[in-house]
């Protein structure tokens, strides 16, 4: 695979910066035509492929790597959107009160959701890597 | 410096400039692409363009012309290198993006904004900021569609 520029931006998230066959020069020198340092030009198999979790990049000596802490945080975001909308139907069920509709069992399936959320919840703290995180989200 | 005429180069010396009569370089005088953006100082030209490819691992480019590297910054959020530095960062961005899949979100792209703080990213002489968001809420994602780009210079 061809060579690309990785660094931290400025909120600690890793930056990859990739040349296109118009760039004549070398990637120092494209570096330096972007204002980028503290860099490192690394393969670019040393990145990752997966973006689920892009926002928890972050570069590491040689490699850009996934941080667990700060995917988890992500895992969390998703679960919490996910668990929103399963929740909406039933929701609009009950606050409506829609004739015609059965209420009950609008609640019986809220609370079949709140349980398989928590669970989700739990699994995504005690996972230990990232792969972990995204068998909990149910990837 | 008079005219010289070197037949063992087959180069003529002395030509002063402005010394080819008007009208005699046609079309076919010129080699192809001989006439460089550069030279031929178009106003209110596109200069650069971009058919952008987000879909995984890093962003690249599928086809553009005037474009040295795309930096990827995070979800949605870019940093598009250009490859011959402008005389000014006065230029006009272009964007549109496909939406990701039949029934999925409408994306938006914006420039000169830095994606997941907000703030502004001016263009420079080298260089454009841009981020691909959604349409209902504005927060940047990664839209699975295409994303073009086109940059003008102002006249």
């Amino acid at each position: 695979m061809a060579n690309v520029i990785i660094h931290a931006n400025a909120e600690g998230v890793a930056a990859i910066t990739k040349p296109t066959s118009e760039w004549t020069g070398t990637l120092d020198e494209l570096a330096t035509h972007l204002g980028i340092s503290s860099y490192e030009i690394v393969d670019e198999s040393k990145v990752p492929t997966d973006r689920t979790f892009r926002q928890a990049w972050v570069k590491g000596s040689g490699a850009v790597t996934e941080d667990v802490t700060k995917s988890k945080a992500i895992a969390h975001g998703t679960r919490r959107e996910k668990r929103s909308t399963e929740f909406k139907p039933h929701d609009d069920t009950i606050s409506l009160n829609i004739p015609g509709t059965d209420t009950s069992a609008a609640e019986t399936a809220r609370a079949a959701i709140r349980t398989k959320y928590a669970t989700m919840q739990t699994n995504i703290d005690n996972a230990t890597d990232i792969a972990g995180i995204k068998t909990a989200l149910g990837g | 410096m008079a005219l010289v005429l070197n037949g063992s180069t087959n180069a003529i010396g002395g030509l002063a400039v402005g010394g080819v009569p008007d009208g005699t370089i046609d079309t076919d005088a010129l080699a192809v692409d001989a006439v460089t953006n550069a030279k031929a100082n178009f106003i209110g030209e596109v200069f650069a363009w971009g058919h952008l490819i987000i879909s995984s691992g890093s962003p690249s480019f599928n086809k553009s012309s005037g474009f040295g590297a795309i930096t990827d910054n995070g979800i949605g959020d870019f940093t598009i290198a250009l490859s011959v530095t402008q005389a000014d960062a006065h230029y006009i961005c272009l964007g549109a993006a496909g939406s990701s899949y039949n029934g999925g979100e409408n994306a938006m792209v914006n420039f000169e904004r830095i994606g997941s703080s907000g703030n502004v990213g001016n263009n420079t002489t080298t260089a454009l900021r841009m981020n691909v968001c959604r349409s209902n809420d504005g927060s940047v994602y990664d839209a699975q569609g295409p994303v073009y780009i086109c940059l003008i210079h102002e006249g």
